[in-house]
């Protein structure tokens, strides 16, 4: 996986002084975060199925090898394909390979993370294939070539008046000459834009949500119906998904269902829940002849039964990213990898290589929330720590900050001499403060450049405690 | 070795199948009587912007969709062929994908009181393109089939012993976005506006 996460500190900088995305990032408290706590609050029920749904994944990914299986039986018994990718550039070469064969010219894609994971649009286009993005937000990245700055919302970093100019500028060409205003004027033109991509489509491209391993079926979720367009109109469906996403049966998965969407767009259901098994049967009046599954590996097999391994039972719902107050401040552009966030940085070393992103485990206050909406309950900060400790331990940390460390400790060692340091530190503090807070420190700037230090008060932990 | 099996042998693969039992856990407030049932679905409808209202019989639909949209052209799914149409003042018409502000007209295998949902099946004489490709989607409901959890619609299934078919919808009220600014906009891609009839039992095929 390609990644940029090692400039992630300038790119956060950078972030923080851009005012239109920090007007946009304001959306997420009211359309993510309370919408999650509302809908959780709706269903009594809700940190059971939870604690059901973290079993459920937990089990299919220990009988990994075993649901797999199964669910490619049923995929075959029903006329599907199954195809097995070791790596991004296997997978990207079987989907492909399919379309070449199919003679296709038009793809029409709907959104999948998976395929941003391995970069599938470029290389199709490399190859002739014109594939198109059918997504609201997924269309407007590929318009403006960008990346997706959330895991479900793609263009959660743009402002209605940057879509407006995109469509302006794009439009044209379909005979669109009005810069538009309103959202819904937006969504309107974008509809019968796409439309002629859905229509002309020989292949379609989708990804999944879950994958049933008793009836073979693929299941995905979305509001707008592209995904169900993509799967209806085209010849050939392409599915093209990670190989976790397999869960036992039906039940199972409806019990995944509703944790997912409540913790993602805060729905008790979203518009459209489909369920694919197979292809076209013989006499329908609808749908692809030819259905095919790609189940890509791409260095998850390699988490199993590793540090890592919780991680494989995450839904992509982006509730850490929501919840996130290093995420809310930067989106999700900083990270430099399509997974930003908290799920980000425990997946982006992982898949990149830590080399590549030791940033990302080290952008967290460490608060919490992120582990508390987890609808499946991963130990995010437990595991972004881990990451930190084998940076340490592979000498991956900047001199001066494992300088700064070592000193650190062994001050800790020493505890007279650190109550001394201790309570100077907090008189020089004392100096530089105002009303209560500092807004200025000559070897502190990357702190107070973008926010105040509250002075220390009242002695040290130690002091107080005594005085108690 | 194929990446099938490579990417196999590194995951803990039993061939017997693992000690697994999927317990449901369905909300309490489904579990209630028929009539409470479609009750709850009725107000799940509404909550999803999609409206609602019961015929007495399947006969009275067409007479329902004129009212709705007198003389509009609409398409109907194969399967209510056998409804009243002529006598109507309605046209039907072929499916013209390019055509966009499409009214159609279809049955559903079941409704799912706990959210609201329409579940549509694919088959010989329904066409699934209908439930996207529409603006308007007009959906009849059979009151005996409507459940209280998702779960149940997969046991109605076993029951009627169909096979899975290609494809199950399930469907809550209209397309939607909010992509834009974290803002819901409706219709989409798919239907920007869903109505949905009650009937009671009717005669069609599976
Ligand atoms: S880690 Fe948990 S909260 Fe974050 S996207 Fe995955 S499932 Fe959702």
């Amino acid at each position: 996986m390609e990644v940029t996460s090692n400039q992630f500190k300038q790119e956060a900088s950078k972030a923080l002084r851009n005012p239109v995305l920090q007007k946009a990032l304001g959306h997420i408290e009211e359309g993510f975060v309370e919408a999650r706590n509302q809908a959780a609050r709706r269903l009594p029920e809700f940190e059971q199925m939870r604690d059901r749904a973290r079993d459920i994944k937990a089990h299919a990914i220990d009988n990994l090898g075993f649901y797999l299986s199964q669910f490619e039986d049923q995929v075959i018994a029903q006329g599907g394909q199954v195809h097995w990718a070791a790596d991004a550039q296997e997978a990207r070469e079987i989907v492909a390979a399919i379309c070449l064969d199919q003679g296709a010219r038009n793809i029409a894609k709907s959104k999948s993370m998976v395929t941003e994971e391995i970069e599938l649009g470029p290389y199709l286009e490399a190859k002739g294939l014109a594939s198109v993005e059918t997504d609201l937000g997924e269309y407007i990245i590929q318009l403006r070539d960008e990346k997706p700055s959330h895991i479900i919302a793609p263009i959660i970093h743009l402002s209605k008046e940057q879509v407006s100019d995109t469509f302006y500028e794009h439009h044209q060409k379909h005979g669109y000459f009005d810069k538009l205003t309103e959202r819904s004027a937006l969504v309107k033109q974008a509809r019968s834009v796409l439309r002629k991509s859905f229509m002309n489509a020989d292949v379609g491209i989708t990804g999944a949500n879950f994958l049933v391993a008793e009836t073979g079926s693929v299941v995905l979720v979305t509001n707008e119906g592209n995904g169900d367009l993509v799967t209806t109109i085209p010849d050939t469906h392409i599915v093209v998904t990670g190989i976790e996403k397999v869960v036992p049966t039906m039940d199972d998965c409806h019990t995944l269902l509703r944790v997912l969407v409540r913790s993602a767009t805060g729905q008790d259901t979203t518009s459209y829940v489909s369920f694919f098994t197979g292809a076209k049967r013989p006499g329908d009046a609808a749908g692809p002849s030819n259905f095919h599954v790609v189940l890509v590996d791409n260095g998850r097999s390699d988490m199993v039964g590793g540090v890592n391994h919780d991680m494989l039972r995450c839904i992509r719902c982006g509730a850490c990213l929501n919840h996130c107050p290093v995420y809310a401040n930067i989106g999700g552009h900083a990270y430099g990898s399509v997974y930003p966030g908290p799920m980000g940085a425990v997946l982006t070393p992982q898949l990149a290589g830590v080399e590549q992103a030791i940033d990302l485990p080290n952008a967290s206050t460490f608060c919490g929330k992120c582990e508390e909406v987890c609808p499946v309950r991963i130990p995010l900060p437990s595991l972004m720590r881990h990451w930190r400790e084998e940076e340490f331990a592979r000498h991956l940390t900047p001199k001066p900050m494992r300088f700064g460390l070592g000193m650190w400790s062994w001050l800790g060692r020493q505890p007279a001499l650190y109550r001394v340091v201790l309570s100077m530190v907090q008189r020089v503090l004392g100096l530089f403060a105002k009303r209560g807070w500092v807004k200025h420190l000559p070897m502190g700037t990357s702190w107070t450049l973008y926010r105040d230090m509250k002075a220390p008060k009242g002695g040290s932990f130690q002091q107080q405690w005594r005085r108690r | 070795m194929t990446s099938r099996q490579s990417i196999l042998s590194k995951l803990p693969a039993k061939a017997t199948p693992p000690a697994w039992s999927s317990q449901r856990l369905v909300p309490a407030f489904v579990q209630q009587d028929q009539a409470q049932l479609v009750a709850l679905f009725c107000e799940k409808v509404m909550l999803s912007q999609a409206t609602i209202e019961t015929v007495a019989s399947v006969n009275e639909v067409p007479a329902r969709v004129a009212a709705l949209f007198p003389n509009a052209e609409i398409v109907v799914s194969d399967v209510l062929n056998n409804l009243p149409w002529s006598q109507v003042a309605l046209q039907r018409v072929g499916l013209d994908l390019a055509k966009d502000g499409i009214i159609a007209v279809t049955d559903c295998f079941a409704g799912v009181a706990e959210t609201g949902t329409l579940v549509l099946l694919s088959g010989r004489d329904r066409d699934s393109r209908l439930n996207f490709v529409s603006q308007t989607h007009i959906v009849i409901v059979e009151a005996s089939s409507i459940v209280g959890p998702y779960e149940d619609v997969w046991q109605m299934l076993r029951d009627a012993t169909i096979s899975i078919p290609r494809a199950v919808n399930f469907v809550t009220g209209p397309s939607r976005t909010a992509d834009i600014e974290q803002t819901i906009e409706l219709g989409a891609h798919g239907p920007g506006e869903v109505h949905v009839i009650i009937v009671d039992a009717f005669e069609h095929q599976p």
